[in-house]
């Protein structure tokens, strides 16, 4: 069954760390097919002699650089998950080419992290049958966001003084820059110990230059403008974002969750429809012909996404956020917000918030009684947090 | 009053006196011989007179005791009377005069002055007046200055004419003797006084710019903020200004008349003392720095100057200018920290980077290895549980089937030919490690203060250990040792920077040519060789060369090809200050466009004598 093993691609200039990988990883040999190249040309040639799932890179290296190589196999290779395991330690030149990587781990690398990175990015992949669709999310370097927030934001950092607090809400206004900041700040990038999950802290640890010429690069790929789509428009998806994030956020505080998770919450409830965003501008007529069909068919939007593309925006969604590095909580809530009871765990979590936090954003207001409530009625009572609907609607801002 | 002032007052009263006692001192010795000659003039006059009194006297008195109504004696005196009338003479004041006795009187008989011949009154014998007079009525002949009948100071001869009884005297007022001496002096007096004024005035006039330019050169080098000595010939000191006191601790007082050597610290040797006298000697500026004592004890470094100063063509003087330069030294040591940090700073994520990178593959091995160990003692185990069966002579299927199952997930062949490579590389991952640490260590060697014995290979070797990520993706590093390079007095921390400077600089060279390596990398070499009495160190690259124009401004300071943001300008310009300064050495390059660069170090293997130093230069 060596169709079923995967392909991952190790370069790195250095034969001894190939080496080190080698032997460390031989334990992964009956998952894993394995390969070396000690350079970027040397790589490009073995990826061309099969279809590789994964490419760990090095960033400096002689020749063609880690990012040079990178930008090269997005090209060739869409699908391919684009990894860095580099020791480099220069915040700048890490940050120049942060566009085509995926995930940076910084050397040195322990065997758990590096075996369930990769993992990872497999197991979300394999939430695609359809090549295309995967490598729709694996190209994408970044979310088309909304010029007229990019704008503001400009402005802002025009402002003397403007704090980092200020910047950050600005931020969170837009789920393209909330999505790459997070990205940035979280994948190892950084090199920082603790997880940050508002746009505000990502701010003042990244510093306002670092986010204002992200901005800038973000600007210029959301210059790509897509079409207008029936159905759909960027504003409402953020409204929609915001006010289910903070129904989850209440949730996750009514259920006494730890600071931390109650911040997974509302990023998870921000994030949840991000797919969509990848939707409308990868493929812009295949969403409004899914819209369409939801509408004439009276189908909910994943049935009729799924019927059309052939996936909906909760896995393209999830796959996204699992290729950019957010915590596994946030992405399990986008995979899971329509169907909980997918989800392995059983006990309340983050998805749970976000399920019925998006249940509760959707329902009618006029008949805002906790059994008119659409949600997975099987799951809720599984986990049994059956009771418990009453008094998160209550809690919940919409409510009042 | 101004200084001006004051001095043309000074000089004008002292002319002024001096030329006063000279006029009367003169006037009195010319007043002194006339006074002389008048009276020798009146004492021959009134003998001469009195003699041919006396003759005519006797004539009379043979011939005329009867011709006359009044005899002979009036007929005498008549004849007298009568001469006179038809005399001029003796002067404005000069007066002839002709007396006797008349019982308690004097009463003149002839009296001839100018004005007329009438006779004044008689005076009493006893009055203070006519002392002349009555001298000569006594009988007494002679000369005096004394007061005449009306009172007035005379000069007077007198000479009693025995046969008539009577006195005759001949005088002169005193003050007609004096009166052109008195106004010869007045007018001298007058004409000097003038011309003394009018002397001073032209003086002061003439030498007032001069004086004003002199006063205001002094106040300059008074007021100056740098020290000044001024020095004789011989080196003692002249004139020193209060800067000089407030540098050195020695007052003015305590200054002059000593040798500038006072302030000698004892840190410079023979070589260098000889070296400058013999520049001043000869007549040229000598200029350097010097580490002096204060008074107190302190040492302090300075600068001077010392320029001869020729007067008449000789060289007669030093003025030495001397500048506390302690600050600018304290600044020079921090530019070279902070170049120092700077460049630790910059190389700190690449050393980060050469670190992390054989950690990630000793970890790597290393747990390979652990794993691999377990899998091996569980083996060992079945291999143990199966010669003991062996022992017993029952060995199952099963246990043998277990067994190359076992052989197989340990994937035994694989473990026997890594294990050992894996360990190999481990321990050079390991080396590398110490090795760079120890090299960031050695980098960052702190400087003090004296140079220590150092060995250049070493410390060139942990610089470019250092810098490893700087120049491993441009090109290959070949280093050319002299193994038994003698140890070189050195600040090793700032030698080090040096190399570090031109290391970076031959990669950036090279950087600009072969980009990021992929056509092929250039090349560095550093050589060291000993050369007589100096090392030399060489670093060569295979860059683009530096184009003429600019090979002469790459030792300045803020000089800089590079990108904003990349280089300060800084690096070249510090490590000529490091090699030629503070070592005594010398730095220069050999380039040509399109081939490459050379970086030519030269330090002397002893300490640096003045002469040598002069010599590198």
């Amino acid at each position: 069954m060596m169709t079923d093993k995967k392909n991952i691609l190790f370069v790195d200039d250095e034969q001894n760390v190939l080496d080190g990988l080698r032997r460390m990883l031989r334990s992964m040999r009956s998952e894993w097919d394995m390969a070396f190249a000690t350079g970027g040309d040397e790589a490009l040639e073995i990826l061309a002699t099969k279809r590789f799932d994964v490419i760990v890179s090095d960033m400096r290296m002689p020749g063609m650089s880690g990012e040079q190589l990178l930008i090269e196999v997005r090209k060739r290779h869409p699908v391919i998950v684009r990894l860095v395991l580099s020791g480099q330690a220069d915040k700048d030149s890490i940050l120049k080419s942060v566009g085509p990587i995926h995930q940076f781990l910084q050397k040195p690398c322990d065997e758990e992290m590096l075996k369930s990175t990769i993992c990872r990015t497999i197991e979300m992949g394999d939430l695609f049958t359809d090549e295309s669709l995967k490598s729709m999310v694996t190209e994408l370097e970044t979310l088309p966001s909304l010029p007229s927030h990019q704008q503001e934001l400009m402005a802002q950092f025009q402002m003397p003084d403007v704090s980092a607090k200020l910047i950050g809400e600005s931020i969170s206004m837009d789920l393209a820059l909330t999505a790459k900041i997070l990205q940035l700040v979280n994948s190892a990038f950084f090199g920082l110990r603790r997880h940050v999950g508002s746009p505000t802290d990502a701010v003042m640890l990244l510093g306002m230059d670092t986010v204002r010429s992200l901005v800038m690069t973000m600007q210029v790929f959301s210059q790509v403008s897509h079409d207008e789509i029936k159905g759909f428009s960027q504003d409402a998806l953020l409204s929609h974002g915001t006010a289910v994030a903070k129904v989850a956020k209440k949730i996750a505080l009514t259920e006494g969750m730890q600071p931390d998770e109650v911040e997974d919450a509302y990023l998870a409830g921000l994030l949840h429809d991000v797919g969509k965003l990848v939707l409308a501008a990868k493929r812009p007529e295949e969403f409004a012909e899914a819209l369409a069909v939801a509408r004439s068919q009276h189908l909910s939007g994943e049935e009729a996404e799924r019927q059309v593309i052939g996936a909906s925006h909760s896995e393209i969604g999830a796959y996204l956020l699992g290729l950019w590095a957010f915590e596994t909580p946030i992405v399990d809530a986008a995979l899971y917000h329509h169907c909980p009871s997918k989800h392995r765990c059983s006990r309340f979590s983050i998805s749970t918030a976000v399920h019925v936090a998006n249940a509760i954003v959707h329902q009618d207001p006029n008949t805002n009684h906790p059994a008119e409530l659409d949600v997975d009625r099987e799951y809720i009572d599984r986990i049994g947090v059956g009771d418990r609907l009453g008094t998160w609607q209550d809690a919940s801002p919409c409510a009042a | 009053m101004s200084h001006q002032r004051r001095i043309t007052l000074i000089t004008i009263t002292t002319l002024t006196l001096v030329t006063m006692v000279a006029a009367i001192t003169a006037i009195t010795v010319l007043y002194r011989a006339a006074f002389e000659q008048q009276r020798d003039h009146l004492r021959d006059l009134v003998q001469s007179r009195a003699r041919l009194l006396e003759a005519v006297v006797r004539f009379d008195a043979v011939h005329s005791e009867y011709d006359h109504p009044e005899g002979a004696r009036a007929a005498t005196l008549n004849q007298i009377i009568d001469a006179h009338d038809y005399y001029e003479g003796l002067g404005r004041t000069g007066e002839f005069m002709l007396a006797e006795r008349r019982g308690e009187q004097i009463v003149f008989l002839l009296c001839h002055g100018h004005e007329n011949l009438d006779n004044p009154h008689p005076v009493a014998w006893n009055a203070d007046v006519a002392e002349p007079m009555r001298r000569a009525l006594l009988g007494l002949s002679g000369t005096i200055t004394g007061l005449d009948y009306r009172g007035e100071m005379v000069l007077a001869a007198y000479e009693p004419v025995a046969d008539l009884q009577v006195g005759l005297v001949c005088k002169i007022d005193l003050a007609e003797i004096r009166r052109p001496f008195v106004v010869a002096g007045m007018i001298a007096i007058g004409v000097a006084f003038t011309g003394i004024v009018l002397g001073a005035v032209g003086i002061v006039r003439l030498t007032g710019p001069l004086v004003s330019q002199l006063s205001l050169h002094t106040a300059a080098l008074e007021a100056d903020v740098n020290a000044i000595v001024i020095t004789d010939r011989k080196g003692t000191i002249q004139w020193v200004n209060p800067a000089y006191t407030t540098l050195t601790g020695y007052s003015a007082e305590e200054a002059l008349g000593r040798n500038p050597r006072i302030l000698k610290s004892g840190k410079h040797d023979d070589a260098f003392n000889r070296d400058m006298w013999e520049t001043i000697s000869a007549g040229r500026i000598w200029q350097g720095e010097f580490v002096n004592k204060r008074k107190d004890g302190s040492t302090y470094p300075e600068e001077m100057t010392i320029t001869p100063v020729r007067t008449g063509g000789e060289v007669r003087h030093f003025i030495a200018i001397k500048k506390d330069i302690t600050k600018r030294k304290q600044l020079e040591s921090q530019l070279v920290h902070a170049q120092k940090m700077e460049s630790i700073g910059q190389l700190a994520a690449g050393i980060a980077h050469e670190i992390n990178t054989p950690i990630q593959y000793v970890g790597d091995n290393t747990r390979f290895v652990r794993d691999s160990l377990d899998n091996l003692l569980k083996l060992i185990d079945q291999y143990g549980t199966l010669l003991a069966s062996t022992r017993d002579g029952g060995v199952s299927r099963e246990q043998i089937a277990a067994i190359e199952s076992a052989v197989e997930d340990l994937d035994l062949e694989f473990v026997k030919e890594e294990i050992p490579m894996a360990i190999e590389q481990t321990l050079s991952g390991v080396d590398r490690v110490a090795k760079i640490v120890q090299a960031m260590k050695d980098f960052s060697h702190p400087s003090g203060d004296e140079k220590t014995p150092t060995d250049l290979n070493q410390a060139i070797e942990s610089t470019i250990t250092v810098c490893r990520n700087r120049w491993k993706y441009v090109a290959d590093l070949e280093t050319d040792f002299q193994n038994d390079l003698p140890l070189v007095p050195c600040h090793v921390g700032e030698f080090n920077q040096v190399i570090l400077n031109i290391v970076v600089n031959a990669a950036d060279a090279i950087g600009s040519i072969v980009g990021d390596g992929g056509e092929g990398k250039g090349r560095i070499t550093v050589s060291t060789r000993q050369d007589g009495e100096w090392v030399e160190i060489r670093v060569s690259d295979t860059g683009g060369g530096i184009p003429e124009a600019i090979r002469r401004k790459v030792f300045d300071p803020f000089f800089t090809t590079k990108k904003v943001g990349k280089g300060t300008g800084q690096g070249l310009a510090i490590s000529h200050d490091v090699i030629v300064n503070k070592h005594g050495g010398s730095i220069d390059l050999d380039s040509e466009p399109g081939v490459g660069t050379t970086f030519i170090i030269r330090l002397p293997i002893a300490e640096p004598t003045a002469e040598k130093q002069k010599e590198a230069a």
